[in-house]
């Protein structure tokens, strides 16, 4: 398990009257109780983070721990992190999370990565992050881009033959204006997806509150992290057998495991020579895609 | 950061102890994980106890164990190469509670505040300085090996009892062992002052000697209690049965906080201390994490050609073995009635089980007890066992067991046991044989050099001339073993 030297947190709930005590252990004082109920994390049968809460089922009640209820930021990411630290030695636990930039704690093993070959801090852009994003559509719907306008423009074609006929004679015409209609379909159709993704990434930077933080990205023999600099003990990281594949673009390096993003390195961060060497170095461990 | 210890004067059964929440600590004192998770049995689980940068004690659980399962253990370093301030705080807790008869709370409370965040049970208890396999416990942990007793529960003991983890690790080179430091102890004992240590609790029956390692040696030799006063940190949690958990319809839950001293029910523990309980993370690193962690696999180097003293070796074989102490705890009482029934080949009496399902495990645990509680019970026992042709499975056992003392008692019964050429015995004659051979050997040896065996060991003379009586019989055992191992 990592991130065990995350304090537990203390949370009241106003709402439902409330107290709980999320740690190695899930306790929950009710009103006015001097002791608490208390849950071993095998006891528990999902975990839920969404925008607002923290929703706790144990199978006999459904816990809901609005973040609201936190003093700070800090709080919750804390609370998030030592769930996530717990899921990992209990799989059997459901975790639904929304969409992250940072990898899930529950990824990381604790070991040594203090001497990381390649370490630096700083914040997410949200531009570098939305414009890495519509490269990865290119690269990703490329070939669906291509054969949509191919397809546009056979059907315009037969569109154009079968409106205004005597084919032989006009497909002078009728070629560049296939090709046209096939082009703007294409664009529109990539527009949408590039706003979509923008809109996706844009609501992460508003809702998660992970990306706000400053980060402490560490890249070693061993492994990589990305993590809340203000948890960043330098004794826990991603193995690099957890992850599948990278790609680089202008300004970050994207790490993949079955097939989703799970870290996101931004280039700036580091000198032009260590991206040179990071680029080797990642490379030498994962293949490019 | 100041250190915080808020101490609570606890009762509980007829446990009395101190409860200590220790926050905001340096944590210059502690264990950690290096390698592996309690969670997971695929990996071996590597704990380290620390002093600040210095990994002291490994204690390895081999990969597929659990928590019943027995710990490699070997030193790593010593405490002495520490900074001198650590040493200072330890060992004035022991000589302000032993020798100047400070109250309990105020001598350990510089000691708890160096130790890392926790929950801690704290209260004195009488040790026993072997390795649970009759080894002093100073030189025994050299090496890694596996050390009986050490699994975090006990299948003798179970969860649910309390008992006292006394065998000792040291946390000192047995090189740095001293004739005159341990000179200076007996003289304070033959003063008529007392002596002690500082123990923590570290896994099972075990806890790692801090403070007082010379004290324990003076204590074995003048043949008094060593005492120490013991940490124990509250990690472990107890479980309802799960009949009780059923019948309410819900998983198990935790209804106590445990250590081996005294198991704490929920509803018994002060409010602010179970909150610090739930808030602290068990497995939190430590500060010199990253040095720990390179430093477990070390072995403790020996710079000295010197050795700790035969005579000291002598008198840890008296000391009561792991499988003893075990039995002790396991079983409260053993009637007369219930042994008849084990000897009927029962495990239940009066329609409880006597001491396990087992009936195997039963009869070994009952010698065990018997040898640890009433020496002539035993052998009475023992005998009996041996003289029942429908305990057959048992006969090797109670036989190897009663091989490694020297008794007139058993002699006979051997003898005459050769003498009646049984076939029942035809697979123990080599065993009987040797052991009489032995003995014979031993009383011409002892009648040969009676005057300065009498002088080495007390009541020697007792022994060999043949009365026995209950003062001697623990010096037979160490005979024995002592005679065993020369075999």
């Amino acid at each position: 398990m990592a991130f065990e030297s995350l304090h537990g947190v203390k949370v009241v709930s106003y709402m439902t009257e409330q107290t709980f005590i999320i740690g190695d252990f899930f306790a929950v004082y009710k009103k006015d109780e001097e002791f608490p109920l208390i849950y071993r994390w095998s006891e528990v049968k999902s975990v839920t983070e969404n925008k607002l809460d923290f929703i706790i089922n144990t199978g006999e009640v459904v816990y809901k721990i609005a973040k609201t209820c936190f003093s700070d930021d800090k709080k919750a990411l804390a609370v998030r992190g030592i769930i996530e630290g717990i899921i990992s030695v209990n799989p059997s636990i459901e975790y639904i999370h929304q969409k992250r930039i940072l990898p899930p704690k529950n990824l990381y093993i604790t070991g040594d990565i203090s001497d990381a070959n390649y370490i630096a801090n700083g914040v997410y852009k949200e531009r570098e992050i939305n414009f890495s994003n519509v490269i990865l559509l290119n690269t990703r719907l490329g070939s669906v881009f291509k054969v949509t306008a191919l397809l546009a423009i056979i059907t315009a074609f037969i569109f154009l033959h079968v409106f205004y006929g005597d084919t032989a004679k006009n497909w002078f015409y009728f070629l560049p204006v296939s090709i046209f209609a096939g082009g703007i379909l294409v664009m529109f159709i990539y527009l949408i997806c590039a706003v979509i993704a923008n809109y996706h990434y844009s609501y992460l930077f508003k809702t998660d509150a992970a990306i706000s933080e400053e980060i402490t990205f560490a890249v070693s023999a061993d492994g990589f992290s990305a993590v809340e600099s203000n948890l960043h003990t330098g004794n826990e990281y991603i193995p690099w057998s957890e992850a599948a594949f990278f790609i680089e673009t202008n300004s970050v390096f994207i790490i993949y495991k079955n097939n989703k993003a799970v870290c996101w390195l931004p280039k700036r961060l580091f000198d032009k020579e260590a991206q040179t060497q990071i680029t080797k170095f990642i490379a030498e461990r994962l293949y490019q895609k | 950061m100041t250190p915080s210890v808020n101490i609570y004067q606890m009762t509980v059964g007829n446990r009395e102890f101190l409860l200590a929440d220790v926050a905001r600590s340096a944590g210059i004192i502690g264990t950690t994980i290096v390698s592996g998770s309690p969670a997971n049995d695929r990996l071996p689980l590597i704990e380290l106890l620390y002093a600040a940068d210095e990994a002291l004690i490994n204690l390895t659980r081999p990969a597929k164990g659990d928590e019943f399962s027995d710990k490699l253990v070997n030193q790593v370093n010593t405490i002495n190469g520490c900074d001198e301030n650590i040493k200072t705080i330890l060992s004035t807790v022991g000589d302000n509670y032993f020798t100047y008869s400070q109250n309990m709370s105020k001598s350990l409370q510089p000691a708890l505040e160096i130790l890392s965040p926790g929950i801690y049970v704290c209260h004195e208890a009488k040790m026993i300085p072997s390795d649970g396999a009759g080894n002093f416990f100073w030189s025994g942990y050299t090496m890694k090996h596996e050390v009986s007793g050490t699994a975090v529960f006990n299948h003798a003991i179970g969860k649910e009892s309390n008992y006292i983890p006394g065998f000792l690790i040291p946390t000192t080179n047995p090189a740095e062992f001293s004739d005159n430091k341990v000179k200076t102890q007996r003289d304070k004992l033959n003063a008529g002052k007392k002596i002690g240590g500082l123990a923590l609790h570290l896994s099972g029956m075990f806890c790692a000697l801090l403070d007082g390692h010379h004290s324990a040696a003076a204590c074995l030799l003048n043949d008094t209690d060593f005492k120490c006063l013991v940490i124990e940190p509250l990690r472990e949690v107890l479980y309802e049965s799960a009949e009780a958990a059923a019948a309410n319809g819900r998983e198990p839950r935790i209804i106590a906080l445990s250590c081996p001293f005294v198991k704490i029910p929920i509803s018994e523990m002060p409010p602010a201390v179970l909150e610090s309980f739930l808030l602290r993370r068990a497995n939190a690193l430590p500060r010199f994490y990253s040095e720990l962690k390179k430093k477990a696999h070390k072995s403790i180097r020996i710079m000295s050609r010197k050795s700790i003293p035969k005579e000291i070796h002598l008198k840890a074989e008296l000391l009561p073995d792991r499988s003893m102490i075990e039995s002790a705890y396991a079983v409260t009482e053993l009637t007369d009635e219930q042994l008849e029934a084990l000897l009927a080949g029962e495990i239940k009496y009066d329609d409880k089980i006597i001491i396990s399902q087992n009936y195997y495990n039963s009869i070994v645990t009952a010698c065990n007890y018997l040898q640890y509680e009433d020496f002539e019970r035993f052998l009475k026992f023992s005998f009996s066992i041996i003289d029942s042709p429908d305990l057959t499975a048992t006969h090797k056992y109670v036989i190897e067991r009663l091989c490694t003392i020297t008794n007139k008692k058993i002699n006979a019964y051997f003898i005459a046991l050769l003498e009646s050429n049984d076939p029942l015995y035809d697979d123990y004659k080599a065993s009987m044989e040797a052991y009489v051979k032995s003995y014979s050997k031993f009383i011409s040896d002892a009648l040969a050099d009676k005057e300065s065996k009498a002088k080495k060991l007390n009541r020697a003379v007792g022994i060999i001339g043949g009365e026995i009586s209950d003062a001697n019989l623990a010096q037979m055992e160490s005979f024995a073993k002592v005679n065993s191992r020369r075999s």
